[in-house]
């Protein structure tokens, strides 16, 4: 139900299908109260690491530090156009085909 | 039979990769309808392989040191014209049109890959219950779970089908499973193995490694698999390090740390295996003492932020639009999310919100941010650790396996097996888990050793250790 | 008319997009060709099939910092980001771009 708070208080339905519509997953309202309650109960342990006092400490966004892992400018093969195709859902004159883009961009 | 004694009976002759080849696929057909390890044997090919594999033998060639072997794979590692599917509807049937580097390897060291196994859909969970296919059995007690999210591979190995398999661990998907089926399993020092043709679950954590019965042949298969490979931007640039010549060098001298803070919250009997263990070291010669990793306690937490986040990412792109599952829609609007809402299932759609939320706006750096800088905690207290002792110890997982449907119903009871091996993954560091005994059920008990990065050497020299004084 | 626009300052902002002259794709071997037939210069890298992996363009980091050199600009460490949206044209539903480190600042 919209606006309907979850039982951790964290999450609203509303905010959960706020989040559905940016993952692009059409979920059944069922759903949405499910998630609102077990994502509302993950994001409460999120609390424990909130506290945290982490003033000054960096992120850390990969374990290696890596810096300029660069590639030559050199053409390697590309694959098979009909392979490729072969396991798309529709196709059609060498391209995928694509149900309509309607109203705003998606 | 061992890998290494089998690649050495078909390098010798007294044995072909045919015949391995078909004793493989035997096993499989004799067990496999109520185990369910593999989503698809690949027989046809295995035999062709192996075919090719004995004519250039029999030629007086070397097919290379897994010649012969026939070998698993997690069914999240595209094989070119086989179908990979992540153990999810929504990649049902998908052919990649490429092999992943690590297969590629696996080919040129003559290995045979008999089939895909089951995991996890997405590689996101802990007992493989989350497969849209159906779960796998535990070969040691078929009301268990064998773990998860590479449940098939370990499942293979312990079943006795294959001698190795090639997993995937993100944050814990090799070493738990490995724990609860009774093998070896590995998580190598991230970087070590290209993870180009892995399907990406979380970019910063994933790692492939090996699932054997022995330290040994876990060796030969890492020795295989790794090194750099340039179509990874994030593989480290050096070759694949020597572990199998440096084994049995033993334990003496070396500082072994048990991880305070991943003794909690373990059952008992598990427990008490992993301070068995301990002991076995100490009698080995190491210097066994209590090691600290304060930020340690955080490392679910922030896992369940950092993964999920990464994860939203990685699988937007199963969209119906270029291969996989598609629900038509009036409009590419409904297609998307009529496609991924039939295409996932409950886990994978739970972890791509919660992961989606962690990166919106607003909260991107009270959850995603501040789990970044709790990993370089943890990261840190590691360093600490690791001025003190050459190695880490710690229980593999919580409990011993447990029954189906036990940990379904609350995803947080579920997310606790992992507690022990997830600070690895956030750190990057090598772990292996080695069976050492059984618990008061009866079923196997892993114990991890944890080394710093590309320590894998000392680590595997501990392994060893431990396998030769396992119970 | 003129009391209307005094006081106000005309500002014109430039968004330029320009394909740098590579053998290959930014991210990938594929040939960075233009009027070939659909789909015949992909790979799993720039198709975003499931386990690809991105690999940087060394010439076209040279020319971007031939470019920074040009507009005097300081040319600076950059990281990419990942730009989160969907769009039927963009196989892996995110962009790879630069966000708030870009190669080149403050130029004219």
């Amino acid at each position: 139900m919209p606006g309907k708070s979850s039982a951790a208080g964290r999450l609203s339905s509303d905010d959960v299908a706020h989040v559905a519509r940016l993952a692009r997953l059409d979920l059944t309202d069922a759903e949405l109260d499910l998630f609102a309650e077990q994502l509302g109960a993950v994001l409460d342990h999120a609390a424990d690491i909130e506290a945290l006092d982490t003033e000054g400490v960096p992120p850390t966004a990969h374990p290696l530090h890596l810096e300029n892992r660069l590639r030559d400018d050199v053409v390697r093969p590309s694959l098979d156009r009909d392979e490729v195709l072969a396991q798309a859902p529709a196709a059609e004159d060498g391209r995928f085909r694509v149900p309509p883009i309607l109203g705003e961009a998606p | 039979m061992t890998a290494v004694e089998l690649a050495s009976a078909v390098k010798a002759g007294t044995t072909t990769a045919r015949k391995a080849t078909e004793d493989a696929l035997a096993a499989i057909g004799a067990r496999d309808g109520e185990i369910h390890a593999f989503n698809h044997v690949m027989g046809d090919e295995a035999r062709t392989a192996a075919d090719a594999i004995d004519r250039r033998i029999a030629m007086g060639e070397d097919p290379g040191p897994l010649a012969g072997v026939p070998i698993a794979l997690k069914d999240n590692m595209c094989t070119r014209g086989v179908p990979t599917t992540c153990s999810s509807k929504i990649l049902e049937g998908w052919r990649p049109p490429y092999d992943a580097t690590v297969v590629e390897r696996l080919h040129a060291a003559g290995a045979i890959v008999i089939g895909k196994t089951n995991l996890d859909e997405f590689a996101m969970g802990s007992s493989t219950e989350n497969s849209a296919f159906g779960p796998t059995r535990n070969p040691l007690d078929t009301s268990r779970v064998p773990g998860g999210s590479s449940g098939g591979s370990a499942a293979a190995v312990a079943a006795g089908y294959v001698p190795l398999a090639i997993g995937s661990d993100t944050g814990g998907s090799i070493r738990q499973p490995a724990a609860l089926c009774g093998v070896v399993g590995v998580k190598p020092t991230y970087g070590l193995v290209s993870r180009y043709g892995l399907i990406a679950f979380a970019s910063s954590l994933d790692q492939i490694g090996p699932f054997a019965h022995t330290v040994a042949d876990a060796a030969l298969l890492l020795e295989v698999i790794a090194g750099h490979d340039p179509m990874d931007s994030t593989s480290l640039e050096r070759p694949a390090p020597e572990i199998s010549s440096r084994l049995t060098t033993g334990v003496e001298g070396l500082r072994v740390g048990i991880v305070q803070e991943l003794t909690q919250g373990i059952d008992d009997d598990v427990l008490a295996r992993m301070h068995e263990a301990a002991d076995a070291l100490t009698a080995a010669g190491a210097k066994v003492g209590d090691a600290s990793v304060p930020a340690a306690i955080y490392g679910l937490t922030a896992y369940y932020l950092i993964a999920p986040a990464e994860a939203s990412s990685n699988l937007a792109r199963y969209d119906g639009v270029r291969y996989g599952l598609r629900t038509d829609g009036v409009d590419i609007t409904q297609m998307y999310g009529t496609t991924r809402a039939n295409g996932f299932g409950a886990e994978v759609k739970r972890r791509i919100m919660l992961g989606t939320y962690a990166l919106s706006a607003g909260y991107y750096d009270a959850y995603y941010g501040q789990a970044q800088r709790v990993r370089t905690l943890i990261i840190r207290d590691f360093e600490a650790a690791y001025a003190d002792y050459d190695l880490l110890l710690s229980p593999t997982a919580p409990t011993t396996a447990f029954e189906f449907g036990a940990k379904t119903a609350n995803p947080l009871a579920m997310y606790m097996s992992d507690v022990c091996t997830i600070p690895s993954n956030l750190a990057g560091h090598p772990a292996v888990t080695v069976p050492f005994g059984t618990g008061d059920d009866g079923l196997p008990v892993g114990v991890q050793i944890m080394g710093p990065n590309l320590s894998e050497p000392t680590v595997f020299r501990a392994a060893a250790t431990l396998e030769a004084a396992a119970p | 008319m003129t009391d209307i626009l005094e006081g106000w300052e005309i500002v014109v902002g430039l968004e330029v997009h320009c394909e740098l002259r590579t053998e290959t794709k930014l991210f990938c071997g594929c040939r960075n060709a233009f009027g070939d037939e659909p789909n015949t210069n992909v790979c799993p890298v720039c198709l975003g099939l499931p386990g690809s992996l991105p690999v940087l363009n060394r010439q076209a980091v040279e020319y971007a910092m031939r470019i920074g050199e040009a507009l005097h600009c300081e040319i600076r460490p950059s990281i990419f980001h990942r730009k989160n949206y969907f769009y039927p044209d963009m196989p892996k539903d995110y962009q790879v771009s630069q966000y708030d480190e870009p190669i080149n600042v403050d130029g004219w």
